[in-house]
């Protein structure tokens, strides 16, 4: 793999944005509310959602912390941008350092603090709950996320993604981590706000951290949330599918392809179960999930001490 | 190029850290240590230890939003309402951070750095955990993983029940 | 001004819909949700987040008050309708969607003094996602209030603050505020009171089309209702839509048949849904005498395995279910319960406003120690029929639990 020029980061950052978009279009085209209206009304839906947000108001609440609530709106576009900044499509990256991983993992991490401003500068309590909700989410999942993404850096033996990439030569890693592969996928739900983990902008509160933002503060909110569940999705077919690998054709195609089903897979799951509660799945996650992610680091480490000799 | 990325860093870490005690909300004082601590990871990036760096980011991050919870999670007075002084003993803890920081840097002058031996190693991360546990890194890993199963599993036998586990029958009538 | 028509017409295509209804006018808002849905409008979860405000009845001085406060706080283009009347709907929605995107907007926003804009708040201004001036909190600068301090249930010196839940909240029941007490997201205390329409309907001018409660078909749309809102709070849009649209279906007098096959594909879905279950199941749970005495059909209706779980939220939707599906069959609601146990709120006037009373007591009592998301799915599964109460002019405020 070679590291790309640094105008690369444009490129990056399009292909982000329409993966995004796609998935907002999936979302549409899979919303059973519009199953009368046609196909093409159904597709335009991030089309009209974006009209509409720019021509609205932006507002404000009383006495918020404007500073900290804009920021934070702002957070989950600009981290997801700065997530695909590592991640390799068809064998190239923009930046390839050593710690990709690791990298991919603190800023996940940044967006506890992000999201949470969001919530809390509101200053509305159905969006500071939203915040708080999301931060004890984080709690539930960031401890199983960062063993499963331990799997591949120690089966690899490197934490730079061009060598994970490499490394599936031959088997994939989902092939003998499903576990840590499913962790993953829930923890990039999670850390979207997506689907049976979409508990901190719940209905039940209002929308809780999309409580009170409105105008293009709620576009690039809402744009950043697809846009994390892109730049997971690509993450997930670099560490755990093989990246490029395929037969037949290029590998850059079945880098887009592994990331599209990724991506879609993520959308459609919202359709399929209501949302997870906070009280219900600390429980799972750390009394039944993070045993078994352990267990399957056990087994990843093992199998590489024997195989790696 | 790295020494101006460095002295911008720096700046940023002191003036993340001046902020804590200057802002009036929990919140953005929280927010404010977390920059400083996110600069100072940026500068350990900057000597090429890209794993410390990084993991200073994340764990600095991290921290903050354990803290953001147990600081703030229980009060209630979202966003900018309430302006408050973030500093108790005032005269004390500014001594004290003088001093600190004195003793600090002038270590940091002090000290006689030693000069660069052979070339760098490709993968840093790698020598650097070796340079640190050496031949006890298999036993280091086992203890860590015991280690933290026992956390958890304290953790979970020693609280009965958590947040959401109410006991509403348990409940005494506490109504005025 | 070619793109910004462009834009406003690619905005119409989907506008967001806040919509509040008045305690007794639950067919206004199904006629209004029905016909929001054919103009490609969907609902939004908060004002910020809406174009549309949709008042379904006519509401009281005090409702009235809020849907005001409401309307302050969204932030435009926007349009206000009141439908009082089913009928009226269809011609108020097309209005409203045209003044969307018509050359008014401009001058109400030019008009606009909103209390987040700049310059000196006014004292009632509402910053939180509702209004939230009430309770006795100190006064802060903006005029909202800050959080008192009180112990939690582990001795703990934690900030508590009192939070009006509704009465304009998503799935929420018409009319209905909740003064919540939250310690974090914990509600430590629930009381409950009731906005209510502008004169309280009498039987006379509440006939069998403003009620939707009356006939098989329209008693096994509000099961269903009750289903979609439970659903759309469980954070479950897509089955909630199912219901709801089965629930237009029965209410609509269409041919039983296929609106049994829709209903037997949900009740499917639903029951085989491990992760709703396990968000409802334990929750709110009633016993046997309390779930008679609330007009909850007896056990054998909702399932056998209710015995070991006691009445949860979990053996109400799936009462829910069972019944509305026996409606349709023509059998009568609750199989095996007394006449007027299982009927719910179908039964007299009087019964229905004590019944709706009890499931309000009860919930407000259920919700205490529970998490907010725990505590409006209680409320959602309890399906207190606000409109009852308005209805039988009591003396519309609640009781204290904790």
């Amino acid at each position: 793999m070679t590291a790309a020029p640094v105008w690369s980061v444009l490129p990056a950052a399009a292909l982000v944005l329409a993966y995004a978009s796609g998935a907002a279009v999936l979302d549409g085209l899979l919303d059973p509310a519009d199953r009368d209206r046609g196909a093409g009304v159904r597709a335009g839906r991030p089309l009209w959602e974006t009209a509409r947000l720019l021509r609205q108001r932006r507002r404000s609440t009383v006495t918020p912390d404007a500073l900290l609530w804009r920021a934070g709106a702002a957070g989950p576009l600009v981290v997801a941008l700065l997530m695909a900044v590592v991640v390799p499509m068809g064998g190239r990256a923009v930046a390839d350092p050593v710690v990709g991983v690791v990298w991919f993992n603190a800023l996940d991490v940044a967006l506890w603090l992000l999201v949470w401003s969001a919530g809390w500068g509101a200053n509305g309590v159905y969006a500071l709950v939203g915040g708080y909700r999301y931060l004890a989410q984080a709690l539930a999942y960031e401890l199983p996320l960062m063993f499963a993404l331990t799997g591949p850096a120690v089966a690899a033996g490197s934490l730079r993604m061009s060598e994970v990439v490499a490394a599936q030569h031959g088997l994939w890693f989902v092939v003998w981590m499903p576990v840590a592969f499913g962790v993953f996928l829930g923890a990039v739900a999670g850390f979207s706000l997506w689907g049976p983990f979409g508990y901190p902008a719940g209905r039940d509160v209002a929308g809780g951290v999309l409580a009170e933002p409105s105008g293009v503060d709620r576009l690039v909110l809402l744009a950043g949330r697809y846009a994390l569940l892109a730049a997971g999705a690509a993450m997930a077919s670099a560490l755990f599918l093989g990246g490029p690998a395929g037969p037949v054709l290029p590998g850059w195609l079945w880098s887009a392809l592994k990331t599209a089903l990724v991506l879609a897979a993520l959308v459609a799951v919202r359709r399929r179960m209501p949302v997870l509660r906070a009280d219900r799945v600390m429980r799972l996650a750390w009394l039944v999930v993070l045993p078994l992610t352990l267990a399957q680091l056990l087994v990843v480490a093992v199998i590489a001490v024997v195989v790696g000799g | 190029m790295r020494v101006t990325a460095f002295v911008l860093l720096a700046l940023l870490a002191v003036a993340g850290g001046v902020a804590v005690f200057v802002v009036n909300s929990m919140a953005r004082a929280t927010i404010a240590l977390a920059v400083s601590f996110v600069a100072a990871g940026a500068a350990i990036l900057l000597v090429d230890a890209a794993y410390l760096g990084v993991i200073t980011i994340l764990m600095m991050l991290m921290e903050m939003g354990i803290m953001a919870i147990f600081m703030i999670m229980f009060m209630m007075n979202p966003g900018g309402l309430m302006p408050m002084s973030m500093m108790h003993n005032k005269r004390g803890a500014l001594v004290v951070s003088i001093v600190v920081f004195l003793l600090l840097a002038g270590g940091a002058l002090g000290t006689p750095w030693p000069q660069r031996r052979g070339t760098p190693p490709s993968d840093p991360t790698l020598a650097l955990g070796e340079a640190i546990m050496g031949g006890k890194m298999l036993v280091m890993m086992t203890v860590s993983a015991v280690l933290f199963a026992t956390i958890v599993s304290a953790m979970v036998l020693a609280t009965g029940r958590g947040r959401y586990d109410g006991e509403p029958s348990a409940r005494p009538a506490d109504d005025a | 001004m070619v793109l910004s028509n462009r834009l406003a017409g690619w905005a119409a295509r989907r506008p967001h819909a806040l919509l509040v209804e008045v305690p007794g006018a639950t067919a206004v808002r199904w006629v209004a949700e029905a016909e929001l849905a054919r103009a490609g409008a969907v609902a939004a979860d908060s004002a910020a987040d809406a174009d549309l405000l949709v008042v379904a009845g006519a509401p009281g001085a005090e409702l009235t008050a809020v849907v005001d406060e409401v309307w302050a706080q969204m932030p435009g283009p926007r349009a206000r309708i009141w439908i009082a009347e089913p009928g009226a709907a269809a011609g108020a929605v097309a209005q409203a969607l045209a003044s969307l995107i018509g050359p008014g907007q401009a001058a109400d926003a030019g008009r606009r003094r909103d209390a987040w804009a700049a310059g000196p708040a006014t004292p009632d201004g509402g910053g939180s996602a509702e209004d939230g001036d009430e309770g006795d909190g100190m006064q802060m600068p903006g005029g909202l209030m800050m959080a008192d301090r009180a112990p939690d249930r582990d001795g703990l010196q934690l900030d508590v603050l009192s939070v009006p839940l509704g009465p304009v909240l998503a799935d929420w029941p018409a009319g209905l505020v909740v003064d919540v007490q939250v310690q974090g997201d914990v509600v430590q205390r629930a009381q409950w009171r009731l906005l209510g329409p502008a004169q309280p309907s009498g039987p006379a001018s509440d006939g069998a089309d403003a009620d939707p409660g009356r006939g098989p078909g329209g008693r096994a749309a509000s099961r269903l209702g009750a289903l979609a809102r439970l659903l759309g709070v469980a954070g479950w849009p897509a089955a909630a839509v199912q219901a709801r649209r089965l629930r237009d279906a029965a209410w609509s007098g269409a041919p039983a048949a296929p609106v049994r096959t829709g209903l037997r594909r949900l009740d499917r879905r639903l029951r085989r849904s491990r992760a709703l279950r396990w968000s409802t199941d334990g929750l709110g749970v009633l016993t046997p005498d309390e779930a008679r005495s609330q007009g909850f059909p007896r056990w054998d209706a909702a399932g056998a395995d209710t015995a070991r779980t006691g009445h949860d939220a979990t053996a109400r939707w799936r009462g829910w279910l069972t019944e509305a599906d026996a409606l349709l069959a023509g059998e009568g609601a609750g199989r095996g319960a007394a006449e007027g146990d299982g009927a719910g709120h179908d039964a007299g006037r009087e019964d229905d406003a004590s019944v709706a009373r009890a499931r309000l007591d009860a919930a407000v009592r259920l919700m205490a120690g529970l998490d907010l998301a725990a505590a409006r799915v209680v409320m959602a599964s309890l399906d207190p029929h606000c409109g009852a109460l308005a209805g039988a002019a009591r003396r519309p405020e609640g009781t204290t639990s904790a």
